[in-house]
This record gives structure tokens, C-alpha cells and sequence, in this order.
């Protein structure tokens, strides 16, 4: 993956410099700072039997083809979420290792500022900042943060990397591998209740992001403004329900000045699925919409979420991805589960070209087409309080021609075995 | 021969821990000048939880834990119905989205006794034998 490499620097240098600020801030503010400083780690093996490449960076990949072959709708898989789930058919210690460190400091009940620092193994521990924003507590019921905040699209988004917090290797790819942003600098707003004898959290928030990355020498800037966004959490410690919306602007901007001016010319002429601004689409409106619940009672865990994205320009697909997973726990450590899940194209025809070059086109057009169905089994063993093991199987199966998720269509399901151990600290 | 040591130490402490869950009673204790005198596994969830509760509105009170042991398994256990490893990944969970955090923990029975006793707004639990005239009882867990 192609990352700008200068807002980057080695993971250990931040959380040196992190347990340094950390300390000298509460030694020279005296005892009553209160800080906290945690951290996650995961560490494991992926193989893609088959040999395929599974969901391989698609974003860069798919962008410098685009660049190179001045193809718009490919645009679209600079929305997917690259990092965690590249395999292939060698076995890999690389891709699952993540490590994490969050630091809290209190300044006093009203005022808090939380930083997170995260590497993965397949950037090479460069440090990324998911969290680092201000806080302020009204009262107990709302709360003010102001800064780089992790975007809580869906039910498990705000920890992805911890995996600690979740049942899975990883949470199913139908849903978390949609989107390929993961934090915004902006502000939320959040209001926690009991309403009903329930827990009530909803959250409203509102910000930017935005990403510059380097093809074949060419620089292209890609970036989501004006989210607006907001979710709500409603249950109690057996039963959640969750409902979120996103709307978003996207923008992205790449200098190919010659090709849009033929494909403008084309659209004018023989028309597209909807008016294309050109490469560089200015103004498309993205939108995702996600419900969910969680069921954690008896022993049985149920999860299942559905979300649906989005855009009014035909240079993104319309996608729904969803899920279930049932375990049931033994003896409170063993979580045996299965799960199934699936992603699907909503609008495959609705976005082909017409015109003579419409043959030729769509079926460039039909590559983004990421229809997969994925039936999952694991184990997740905690073997200490803070320490689990997870042994998980994944049969990916790529279906309606299309390639799913992985790079190259290898028509025909595929395994995924990974096993993790993921640990707090 | 120091495998089968530790297999029978494990097997000691897993035994001395179900041996607990069987006779265990446990009481919940506040310091005496708290204005409680009953809370109900609501009130604890809520509290432990660090959730804003129903009780909230007229106390406010600070759950202390004690470190992991029988004791902290035994009240999850009956008060939520969640183990150890469970209560470990919601705290992990309001860790790393930095919205709350774990209450302080204490060393066993005697460190809740003295934090309760020390501070009117704590609450903590105690084996039941070992809640003292230092701190008032407002639940019991059996």
C-alpha cells in the first residue's frame, strides 16, 4: 500500500515519545492529572488456500489502473478498505499483527484529552493516529470531543483493530471492508441516558478526511467532507440494538485532464447512467445507512448487521453487505461460533454505458461488482483475562461472475484459515 | 514432573473456586455515611457498569473492584452474568473509544473495607464473612 509516507514515522518512536509526554504532563501538573495508558496487540497467521489474492490492496491497485486507463467508475475501490485482510496462498505473519497504544489524561472531571496510536504489520508498524481529540464533559449526560476522531460507521468500526473486543479474526469483511476511511478531524457530540430502565448512547458528529496517494507518479487526492453523521445504541448489558446514518460529500481529485475532456465528450454524445462531472468528481453524495444488534445472554452470543452505501453518481456501485454469527460460550472462555455473510451490487445494470462504446466499457464498468456470500466457523478461547485465541475458517465464495473481494476472480470459493491471538494491556 | 505440579496447582485453584461459587455469599458495602440502605442488582449493574442509572440521580457512588479473583468472578457472575473475560472486553471496548473506564481495584476483601470505609461515595463487595462493623452492607449476592 502506497501511504504518504512523511505523515509517518516508526510506531515505537510515537509510543516513546508518548510514555515520555505521558509522564513529564502529569509530574509537572502535580498528582491530581490522572492518566491512563493501555494497549492492544494482535499477532497470527493468514492463508488463502487456494492462492488467490484476497482483497489486495485494491484500493491503490484498482486506482493506478484507473489512472493508467482513464476508466472513472474504478473510482469506486478507492472506498474499499484496504489493511487488514490481505492473503494470499503463503502463509502470512504479517497481515494479521496489529499494535496499539491509548493514552487518556484527565485533567480534571470536565476536561480529558485521549490519543491512539496504532501499526499494522502490513505498513510496517508506521505509526497512524486514529484518536487524538479534546474533551469535555457538560455533565453526565453529554459529553463534547473535538479533534481526529475514529469514524463509528458501524457496529464494530470504532475498535477494528482491537481485536479483543470482538468474537472474530476480524469482523466480516461484507460490511467493514466497504469503506476505506477510518478516522475524520472534526467534532462529536454525545449523549449517554437511561430512558426506559435502557441504556441510551447517541452520538452526532460532523467532519472531514482526507487521503493522498501515489500511483505510477501520479498523485491523486481523495477526500470525504461534510460527514455528517449520527448513531444510537439502545439496550441494556443482554440485548443492544444499533441504527447509524452517514451522509458525506466525496471529492476527489486526479490530473488527467485529457482523458476526462474525451469522456465528457463521449457522455454528452451517446449519454451514461447519470452525468458524469468528469475524472475528478466533485459534489457526489455518499450515504450509508447501518442497523444492528447484539444479543450476549445464556451463554449464546447472536450478532447480525446490515448496512447499505450508497452515492448519486454512477461511479460508485450501490452496495448492501450483511451478517450474522452465533456462538455459545463454555465454561465463560470457549466461544465456538458460526456465521454467514453477504455483500451484493444492488445497481449492476442501472450504471452501464450506452452508445457503440458502451460494449467495450461495461464490462470495465462490471469489475467493481464485489458480490460475495462467506459462511464462517471459529473458536475463540481466552486463555487469560486479557489474553485470547482465535482459530477462525472462512469459505469465501464470489458469485454473479463478479470477482468479490478478491483481486483476481478465481471463480470458485476459497478458504481463508487465520488464527490470532489478540491481548490488552 | 513439574508439568504434573502445575496441572495439580491449577487444579487446586480451580477447585478452591468452585468451592467458592458453591458456599459463596457476597455483601455489598458502602461507607457509613453514605445515604443508601439498599441497592438492587440494577443499581449494581448500573453502578459497576459506570452507567447512568436510575440510582444515580440520587447518589452518586464509585464502584471499586477487587483485584481478579474468586470473589470479583463470583459477583459478575451473579450480577450480570458475565465471566471475567467477558467484563474484560466491554472495558476494553469503553477503553479504546475512550468513553469510561474500569473501576480502581483494590487487594481483595481488607483493601475494599479500607477504601469503603476511607471514602463516603465508594461502593465495593466483600465475601460476606468478611464485611466488618467499618462499612455498611446494602446488598447481598448469594
Amino acid at each position: 500500500m502506497l501511504i504518504n509516507r512523511t505523515k509517518k514515522q516508526s510506531l515505537k518512536k510515537h509510543l516513546i515519545a508518548l510514555g515520555f509526554g505521558m509522564c513529564s504532563t502529569a509530574l509537572s501538573a502535580g498528582v491530581d492529572i490522572d492518566y491512563h495508558i493501555d494497549g492492544f496487540l494482535t499477532a497470527g497467521f493468514g492463508v488463502l488456500t487456494g492462492g488467490q489474492v484476497f482483497a489486495q490492496q485494491l484500493d491503490v491497485n484498482t486506482l493506478e489502473f484507473q489512472i493508467l486507463s482513464g476508466l472513472p467508475p474504478l473510482y469506486d475501490t478507492v472506498l474499499v478498505r484496504p489493511s487488514i485482510y490481505n492473503y494470499n496462498g503463503k502463509i502470512d505473519l504479517q497481515e494479521p499483527a496489529i499494535l496499539g497504544l491509548n493514552a487518556r489524561v484527565d485533567i480534571n472531571d470536565k476536561y480529558s484529552f485521549v490519543l491512539q496510536v496504532t501499526g499494522t504489520g502490513n505498513e510496517e508498524f508506521s505509526a497512524d493516529y486514529e484518536w487524538a481529540f479534546f474533551e469535555y464533559r457538560l455533565d453526565d449526560n453529554w459529553d463534547f470531543r473535538f479533534g481526529r476522531l475514529r469514524i463509528p460507521l458501524f457496529m464494530f468500526s470504532d475498535t477494528l483493530e482491537v481485536g479483543y473486543t470482538y468474537p472474530w479474526v476480524t469482523p466480516p469483511a461484507e460490511i467493514y471492508q466497504l469503506v476505506n476511511f477510518t478516522s475524520y478531524s472534526g467534532a462529536e457530540m454525545v449523549y449517554e441516558n437511561n430512558i426506559l430502565g435502557q441504556d441510551l448512547r447517541a452520538s452526532l458528529y460532523y467532519g472531514s478526511f482526507a487521503k493522498t496517494d501515489t500511483a505510477a507518479g501520479v498523485t491523486g487526492t481523495f477526500s470525504v467532507r461534510q460527514i455528517l453523521a449520527g448513531y444510537i445504541n439502545f439496550g441494556n448489558q443482554d440485548i443492544q440494538a444499533r441504527a447509524g446514518y452517514i451522509e458525506a460529500l466525496l471529492l476527489s481529485v486526479v490530473p488527467t485532464p485529457g482523458l476526462t475532456s474525451i469522456i465528457e465528450a463521449y457522455t454528452t454524445i451517446y449519454g451514461a447512467p447519470d452525468v458524469l462531472p468528469g475524472y475528478e468528481f466533485n459534489n457526489a453524495r455518499a450515504h450509508f445507512a447501518d442497523v444492528g444488534i447484539t444479543i450476549d445472554k445464556n451463554n449464546w452470543l447472536f450478532l447480525a448487521e446490515v448496512v447499505q452505501q450508497g452515492t448519486n453518481t454512477p461511479q460508485f456501485k450501490t452496495v448492501r453487505g450483511w451478517y450474522t454469527t452465533l456462538g455459545y460460550s463454555i465454561c465463560g472462555d470457549w466461544l465456538p461460533y458460526v456465521g454467514f455473510a453477504e455483500m451484493k451490487t444492488l445497481d449492476k445494470t442501472s450504471r452501464l454505458y450506452g452508445g457503440p462504446l458502451g460494449a467495450a466499457i461495461n464490462p470495465l464498468v462490471s469489475l467493481i461488482n464485489t458480490d460475495q456470500k462467506t459462511i464462517t466457523m471459529g473458536l475463540r478461547w481466552d486463555v487469560f483475562t486479557n489474553t485470547d485465541f482465535k482459530l477462525q475458517v472462512e469459505r469465501i465464495d464470489p458469485v454473479h461472475g463478479t470477482p468479490g473481494l478478491y483481486s483476481v476472480n478465481p471463480h470458485q470459493a476459497d478458504y481463508l484459515i487465520r488464527g490470532t491471538v489478540d491481548m490488552v494491556f | 514432573m513439574k508439568k504434573y505440579q502445575f496441572i495439580f496447582k491449577m487444579a487446586v485453584v480451580a477447585l478452591a473456586s468452585s468451592s467458592f461459587m458453591l458456599n459463596a455469599k457476597i455483601s455489598v458495602v458502602v461507607n457509613h455515611q453514605a445515604q443508601v440502605s439498599a441497592l438492587s442488582k440494577t443499581d449494581l449493574a448500573d453502578i459497576f457498569l459506570e452507567k447512568i442509572g436510575s440510582y444515580s440521580s440520587n447518589e452518586k457512588l464509585t464502584p471499586v473492584d477487587q483485584r481478579p479473583n474468586a470473589v470479583r468472578a463470583f459477583f459478575y457472575e451473579r450480577v450480570l452474568g458475565k465471566s471475567n473475560a467477558e467484563m474484560k472486553a466491554y472495558w476494553s471496548r469503553e477503553i479504546f473509544t475512550g468513553h469510561s473506564y474500569p473501576p480502581r481495584e483494590v487487594e481483595g476483601d481488607e483493601g475494599v473495607i479500607a477504601a469503603v470505609a476511607s471514602n463516603p461515595s465508594y461502593v465495593g463487595y466483600v465475601n460476606s464473612t468478611a464485611a466488618d462493623s467499618r462499612v455498611k452492607v446494602v446488598a447481598s449476592v448469594d
